[in-house]
């Protein structure tokens, strides 16, 4: 018998734990000729906000040893042209749609999720808090507790869908901030974004990224990742989806032990567009070959006792 | 749209290019001169964009110079190897129209992907004049050069140190150009030649269209990653291009 690899992400229900980074894959439909859809526990779209942006000048990627830095500046068609040009497509992937979506200010949180709550076809929100603050000197809204819980909130307040708060991989406040998500509400977090850093062109004597800073993704977060919802599950009740360099199913297991409930799979799909079925066929034989019938029982298994429950608050 | 794995063949050094042939696990259905692959580079993350030098259904060529890390490690890969590719990418050269005569402006390596247009369309009976350009002879090395002439194609050098051709840039000899009849120039090459080329047809009632490169990750359009500035805003090479119409670049300060 298959090993069964549905999750439970709060209210929403995955037929396998694996789903694409936002910002990786798009609006849904760029990969659709060459990954099956089957494997998709999710589609996670590119963040969208109320009003369109056009991103950062070029260059936008730099390559580092083990990673890659980009520097797209959160370029997306807001709103209206995903609601009206993008969605319809979506919707027809048949596979549960999480949209992502961020604010320039914390107001434009909720305003942008109520409008997205009004459109059919949306299974999930995921509240992108990684982008720079403009009115607090461009730190990001997810840097600060009190912060991520007020834009939670008053996101949970309109929308009726399950929210995914996505934060930003900070390994030294990352409860206080993870905290905030939770006692505002989050259904689950996506733990983590992608790292700040850049590069500098010694010739030129300026950064290498047109943006001049970026956010670093791929194999060197991964580690980091991996103790950032290790720290997490470990003090907090709530569903986590583990996103940082998960490249092979070895990976996406070490997450799931450590607490994970579904995976992100992001800069890996560039690397190799084929990552995603790879992680989840792989997930498969894993549990097979160990006589797992189901991946939940590898879920926290590091701690020393399985966390199937999900509640809400500080484990006691 | 492919994701396939190719196996090195044959590896060519023609001057100071890298030609790769490459065996297909997947069939090629079809593609057309201008599109590109993704290569992957072994010890590097992303993939490479290359554009199709050569291709049929079982097979694809590479022509390609070491502009890196990524490159180096395309080139040193031994024959056998096999490497991971997503192709065909972007869109490729659109069609001139009926009887217009067909002018390519190359820089350098810019070769690559004019060369299987310049091939095709003199298969199709248009008359198409090459103008390339480079540092010296050896960027012109005969196995690249006789195939064009035998398919017809009229060819103008240019070299910076006069060791062929006409001495000085590719954009000298495009200057030197009269345009009797309806034109469309395809270009490919440094920025810099670009930008020149465009302002030289510019108001000449040519059409043009111009192949362009960028850092890129994805190559399908999904990461945003590879923009460049056009006058309707940020477009992508990999999606949008790399074919892009010259009038879309021209004082976009791209």
């Amino acid at each position: 018998m298959e090993p069964g690899l549905e999750v439970k992400l709060g209210p929403l229900q995955l037929r396998t734990p694996v789903m694409p980074a936002s910002g990786t894959f798009g609006y849904g439909d760029e990969y659709k000729d060459l990954i099956p859809v089957e494997v998709l526990g999710a589609v996670v779209t590119k963040s969208i906000s109320l009003t369109p942006s056009p991103g950062n000048p070029p260059p936008r990627l730099w390559e580092v040893e083990g990673g890659l830095i980009n520097s797209i500046g959160l370029q997306n068609v807001g709103i209206d042209a995903f609601l009206e040009g993008k969605l319809p497509s979506l919707r027809e992937l048949g596979v549960p749609i999480i949209v992502s979506f961020f604010g320039m200010t914390e107001d434009e949180y909720p305003r942008c999720a109520e409008r997205l709550c009004r459109a059919e076809g949306i299974a999930a929100l995921e509240a992108n808090l990684s982008c720079p603050h403009v009115k607090r000197g461009g730190m990001a809204f997810g840097a600060q507790p009190e912060v991520v819980q007020r834009i939670t909130r008053a996101v949970k307040e309109v929308a009726g869908l399950p929210l995914l708060v996505k934060l930003p991989p900070d390994p030294f406040h990352i409860l206080e901030i993870a905290e905030g998500a939770v006692y505002g509400g989050a259904d689950a977090l996506t733990l983590a974004n992608t790292l700040p850093a850049m590069v500098v062109d010694i010739e030129r004597q300026k950064p290498s990224l047109g943006g001049g800073v970026g956010g670093l993704s791929g194999p060197a977060l991964k580690p980091v990742a991996l103790r950032i919802v290790y720290e997490v599950s470990r003090k907090l009740q709530v569903p986590i989806v583990a996103s940082g360099g998960i490249r092979s199913a070895s990976d996406a297991v070490e997450f799931i032990m450590v607490g994970a409930t579904a995976l992100q799979v992001g800069t890996a799909t560039f690397a190799d567009p084929m990552t995603i079925p790879r992680v989840v066929e792989g997930l498969k034989t894993f549990l097979k070959d160990r006589g797992y019938d189901r991946l939940q029982k590898l879920q926290g298994i590091i701690h020393g006792t399985r966390m199937e429950s999900v509640g809400r608050g500080r484990k006691g | 749209m492919l994701a396939t794995r190719g196996t090195i063949r044959c590896k060519k050094l023609l001057g100071p290019y890298h030609l790769l042939e490459m065996e297909l696990d997947s069939p090629l259905e079809r593609a057309s001169a201008g599109q590109f692959a993704l290569l992957e580079a072994p010890g590097c993350l992303l993939m490479r964009p290359l554009s199709l030098f050569s291709f049929g259904r079982g097979y694809v060529s590479f022509l390609l110079r070491i502009a890196g890390r990524g490159t180096a490690a395309i080139v040193s890969s031994p024959c056998g190897s096999q490497l991971r590719m997503v192709l065909p990418l972007g869109r490729g050269f659109p069609p001139p129209g009926e009887g217009d005569e067909v002018v390519l402006v190359a820089g350098g390596v810019g070769i690559a992907p004019l060369f299987p247009w310049a091939m095709a369309l003199s298969k199709r009976g248009c008359r198409v004049h090459l103008l390339w350009g480079a540092k010296d002879s050896s960027w012109f090395p005969p196995p690249l050069i006789v195939p064009l002439r035998a398919a017809g194609v009229e060819i103008s050098l240019a070299t910076e140190d006069g060791s062929i051709g006409k001495r000085g840039m590719v954009t000298d000899l495009l200057g030197g150009l009269t345009f009797g009849k309806p034109t469309v120039a395809y270009l490919c090459g440094p920025m810099a030649m670009v930008r020149r080329a465009l302002e030289i047809l510019k108001d000449k009632n040519i059409r043009t269209f111009t192949s362009l490169e960028e850092r890129m990750a994805c190559g399908v359009g999904a990461c945003f990653g590879c923009a460049v500035k056009t006058r309707s805003g940020y477009k992508l090479v990999c999606r949008d291009g790399p074919v892009f119409r010259g009038e879309e670049l021209h004082g976009a300060g791209t």
